[in-house]
């Protein structure tokens, strides 16, 4: 077969530099297509994606395979309209032109939130429709734009797949680090509204980008079944009497999947089968056996058990409803669906900021005064929210703490990565842990080279 | 406890006297191990399985309360394990044996323990099991009346254990002064032998009764985990008393990371001179003990979620939910390296009587997990992994138990399940219970020979007349025809003229 051409649209961004830095990494052959050009280690294209034809003209050129579609606006912008611009029109125009150019492959960068509809998200898998009220304009045009993406799949010879990540952090991103820096030189670490109890999905960048690149190379693995339309038995099944999965389907749902716990380091648990020697006296070779199962990393303990409830969206009960529901679906296929993706270690809300500050206290010592922490339950956060913002309305300045921010505080929302790891095959490389603290050393060199505003010390 | 202490605590805790009074009250004993219709298997009619009950009760009284409400024979099995393991750690704890001496004696205890009439007498007058072992003939005659399945287990268990014990006490009788767990992986190893042996143990019996899965004896890492949840919660409960008798049994690459050269440096209390800043680095090291022996908190709910006899489950359950509510209590907690503390009585019997089922027991560990978070300090260097791993938890409860279902009992006893509609999974439901309806409707137009689709213009709309006209119909149908069943009926019992 021959090589793939990429072409990353959005390459210049911080996502989209990422996924360019780890194509290039393993020699692959890249373009990028964006407004601005930052990086000159990749032909670059500049343009617009709304404009159909010059996407059109860029895949013609470059010969590409392969659209990883990364480009949208920054989230927080005054004027919504350009959200639609960019996040539905110009995916809907990316996807005429890779299908007018006979493009095989898109990948197309969602977000978690387009399910987010300022409600809590808890544990929620892909099934999770996306919201009747959508939350803000961003989230709204994001999901408008996956929409678009997936109902493409297999249309003009294109597949098509939508990532959601949650939280992308990471070297090179302003948005996070400024807001809790700004916090950090005020002094108002000690403030936490709601019991920090609510789980808060993050994913440190270089995974998004590594979950990127396997949903590129995975995109074109045949769906493990056919679907139930194209079965010659298909009228013998009914919600009674549901369809076996096929052995490939049961090997994606197979055996249990370690938890996550990238950032407490898990050790290996000894047993007399894997174990290390210790003070031993007298070595057999039975027991060097023992203890070489135990280093080696690849002897995992086999037929862990899986247990499900029926609502899990991975059990077997819920494949096989999903094939009578719409016998058209493979539900653990890649293309046409969409995958959450995280660092598969939630957090508690208030619990990333101090874990930031403390950093921070370490590269800027003595600037923050030692207070105990003054906690607001959710309903006072609300109403004190309510006062500034009519404060706010009759004096015409922004307030500084806003209902939705009190909201956005308080609320759930962690997704499950389940069906990214078991049929993308994504495993987070970088835990949430190191992500911050590569995160807070590149922020602080910023500051230290005068790159960030000071706008809100004393 | 005596009278003045019942009153004392009725007036100063009076909701821990509510709770205690309400296990006395209801928590009484399920089963009689020494009712006649019990003796079949709990060889209550032999004398020396009475021995051995006995020396259960000396040995352990709460422990042994646990294991005689085991179902049917199982109990005596437990039981038996847990003599033999008794005997063996009698000869090992026991500094009045010379090491070759305890090396042979360690080493060969699979095959003393089933020499008929083998008894050991030459323990030291202060071990406080050595009765057991002076008397172990009953002990060895009850193993040779086991059920083979189970005394397999039992001496493939306790050869691997007397190994390991022989190991660190041969090291420990080498090495010149103190001796240190070093690393964290040996203090894993050293929990493996003294308690995750007993989890493969406990489970290789339970899957022998045929009461739990067969499966159930190969989960050895699962196992393990549940053993060294439990032990390593005593080891860091117990830091006063094992440092004051000079055992040391946390690993060196943890305490030594705060700057400590000698666990006892961690003592804190009266009589002791406190240096500055040693209580802070205490409190750090206690803190990722508790993080390393939470570890184990999410394998011990996957062990616990497998387990289907109900017997078995509270065995389990309890020690675990003990455990979380002892490292909630031990968490920066400056008493514990002053003294020995213990969590409540009340508190214990709460624990007990409400982990009864995989579900409560996972929020309970939760629950402690939250309150573990809530007074974690930043500045701690576990902060972090500590929050994750509690997130660990909150994950798995809401994967394995969905909180957006709630259940709720009426008075009248029946429960029903209502979804809470701020959680977006809730959507997921209803979404189902859409599909389902359409596709039940499509089913029955199809076997109606109707085409679903076929309506024309106002499908979408005739969906719900359509089903109410058929309906209707059906009704109307079936009164008809039972009206004429009564007409007929009254007719053929009640001939004209009679």
């Amino acid at each position: 077969m021959a090589p793939e051409s990429y072409l990353v649209v959005g390459g210049s961004g911080f996502l989209g530099r990422h996924i360019v830095k780890q194509l290039l990494a393993r020699g692959d052959n890249v373009s990028v297509f964006d407004i601005v050009q930052r990086y000159h280690d990749t032909p670059f294209y500049s343009g617009d994606i709304s404009e159909k034809d010059q996407v059109l003209s860029v895949l013609k050129r470059c010969g590409t395979t392969c659209i990883i579609h990364t480009a949208s606006p920054q989230h927080g912008l005054k004027d919504p309209s350009l959200y639609f611009k960019i996040n539905v029109d110009g995916t809907k125009s990316v996807i005429a032109a890779a299908q007018e150019a006979g493009v095989r492959k898109l990948i197309y960068t969602s977000s978690a939130g387009a399910v987010f509809a300022g409600t809590d998200i808890v544990d929620a898998d892909e099934r999770v429709p996306y919201p009747e009220k959508p939350f803000d304009a961003y989230n709204e045009s994001k999901a408008n734009g996956e929409a678009a993406v997936l109902a493409a799949n297999r249309q003009g010879g294109l597949l098509t797949v939508a990532l959601r990540p949650a939280g992308i952090y990471g070297p090179g991103d302003r948005q996070m680090m400024q807001g809790m820096y700004d916090v950090f030189r005020k002094g108002q670490t000690h403030f936490q509204i709601g019991d920090n109890n609510n789980l808060f999905d993050i994913t440190y960048v270089e995974n998004v980008a590594y979950a990127h690149l396997l949903a590129a190379d995975k995109l074109d693995t045949p769906p493990p079944s056919k679907p139930l339309s194209q079965w010659p038995d298909k009228d013998e099944y009914s919600l009674e009497n549901l369809p076996p999965l096929t052995q490939e389907e049961r090997n994606i749902l197979g055996p249990a999947l370690p938890h996550i716990a990238l950032t407490t380091k898990p050790r290996r648990i000894p047993t007399s089968a894997a174990r290390p020697l210790g003070p031993c006296l007298n070595v057999t070779p039975e027991l060097e056996k023992i203890e070489q199962r135990f280093r080696d990393p690849n002897s995992v303990e086999k037929d862990r058990p899986t247990v499900r409830t029926r609502f899990d969206q991975m059990s077997e009960y819920t494949v096989a409803r999903a094939k009578i529901f719409n016998p058209e679906a493979t539900p653990l296929s890649v293309d046409g669906q969409a995958f959450f993706i995280s660092n598969g270690e939630p957090i508690y809300f208030w619990d990333l900021a101090r874990v930031i500050w403390r950093h921070l206290d370490g590269i800027f010592p003595g600037q923050r005064k030692e207070r105990s922490p003054f906690v607001m339950p959710k309903s006072v956060g609300m109403l004190v929210a309510g006062l500034l913002e009519t404060i706010g309305w009759v004096t015409g300045k922004e307030a500084t703490l806003t209902k939705f921010r009190v909201t956005f505080t308080c609320v759930n929302r962690w997704h499950n990565i389940e069906k990214a790891r078991r049929v993308l095959g994504y495993e987070p490389p970088v835990s949430a842990q190191d992500g911050i603290k590569r995160m807070v050393e590149w922020f602080a060199e910023e500051v230290v080279a005068g790159n960030v505003s000071e706008k809100a010390g004393h | 406890m005596g009278v003045g202490t019942w009153l004392l605590l009725l007036v100063t805790h009076p909701n821990e006297f509510r709770t205690l009074v309400q296990f006395w009250l209801h928590h009484e004993s399920k089963r009689d191990i020494t009712d006649e219709s019990e003796h079949a298997t709990s060889g209550w009619d032999r004398e020396s399985m009475r021995k051995c009950w006995g020396f259960l009760d000396a040995t352990s009284r709460s422990f042994s309360a646990v294991i005689k409400e085991l179902d049917g024979d199982l109990a005596r099995a437990i039981a038996l394990f847990y003599l033999v393991l008794r005997g063996l750690d009698t000869i090992e704890d026991d500094m009045t044996i010379p090491n070759d001496k305890k090396q042979k004696l360690l080493r060969s205890f699979h095959e003393l323990t089933l020499t008929e009439g083998w008894t050991f007498t030459e323990n030291g007058p202060n071990e406080k099991d050595r009765q057991l072992l002076v008397e172990y003939d009953c002990v060895v005659t009850e193993l040779n009346l086991l059920d083979p399945g189970y005394k397999k287990v039992i001496i493939d268990i306790c050869h691997k254990m007397e190994n390991g014990m022989a190991d660190f006490a041969h090291k420990a009788a080498v090495s010149k002064g103190p001796v240190y767990v070093e690393t964290a992986e040996e203090y894993d190893l050293y929990c493996h032998y003294v308690a995750g042996l007993v989890g493969e143990g406990l489970s290789g019996i339970f899957s022998a009764s045929g009461k739990e899965a067969p499966w159930l004896a190969s989960q050895l890492e699962l196992s393990n985990s549940m053993g060294l949840l439990l032990q390593k919660t005593n080891i860091i409960r117990d830091f006063r008393e094992d440092t004051d008798d000079s055992r040391f049994f946390w690993p060196r690459e943890i305490w030594g990371a705060f700057g400590f050269n000698d666990m006892a440096e961690m003592r804190l209390g009266p009589g002791i001179d406190v240096k500055e800043g040693v209580k802070e680095r205490a409190l750090w090291v206690q803190s990722a003990m508790i993080l390393d022996a939470m570890r184990h908190l999410v394998d011990a709910l996957d062990y616990l979620r497998v387990l289907k006899n109900q017997t078995v489950f509270n065995f389990c359950a309890i020690p675990a939910t003990m455990a979380i509510a002892t490292l909630e209590l031990c968490f920066m907690n400056p008493a514990m390296f002053e003294r020995n503390i213990k969590i409540r009585k009340a508190e214990a019997a709460d624990l007990i009587m409400k982990s009864t089922n995989p579900r409560e027991v996972a929020y309970i560990l939760r629950d402690f997990c939250r309150k573990i978070h809530a007074r974690s300090s930043p500045k701690d260097p576990s902060f972090m992994a500590l929050s994750l791993t509690c997130g660990q938890i909150e994950q798995w409860c809401e994967h394995q138990y969905p909180s957006f279902i709630q259940l709720n009992a009426s008075q009248s006893g029946h429960a029903s399940t209502s979804m809470n509609p701020a959680d977006q999974r809730s959507q997921i439901v209803l979404a189902d219970t859409e599909k389902e309806k359409a596709y039940k409707r499509e089913t029955r137009y199809r076997q109606l020979g109707l085409n679903p689709n076929a309506p024309g213009p106002a499908a979408e709309n005739a969906g719900l007349p359509w089903e109410m006209f058929l309906m209707i119909g059906a009704m109307i149908g079936a009164v008809a025809l039972i009206s004429v069943g009564v007409i007929f009926a009254v007719l053929w019992w009640f001939p004209e003229g009679q």
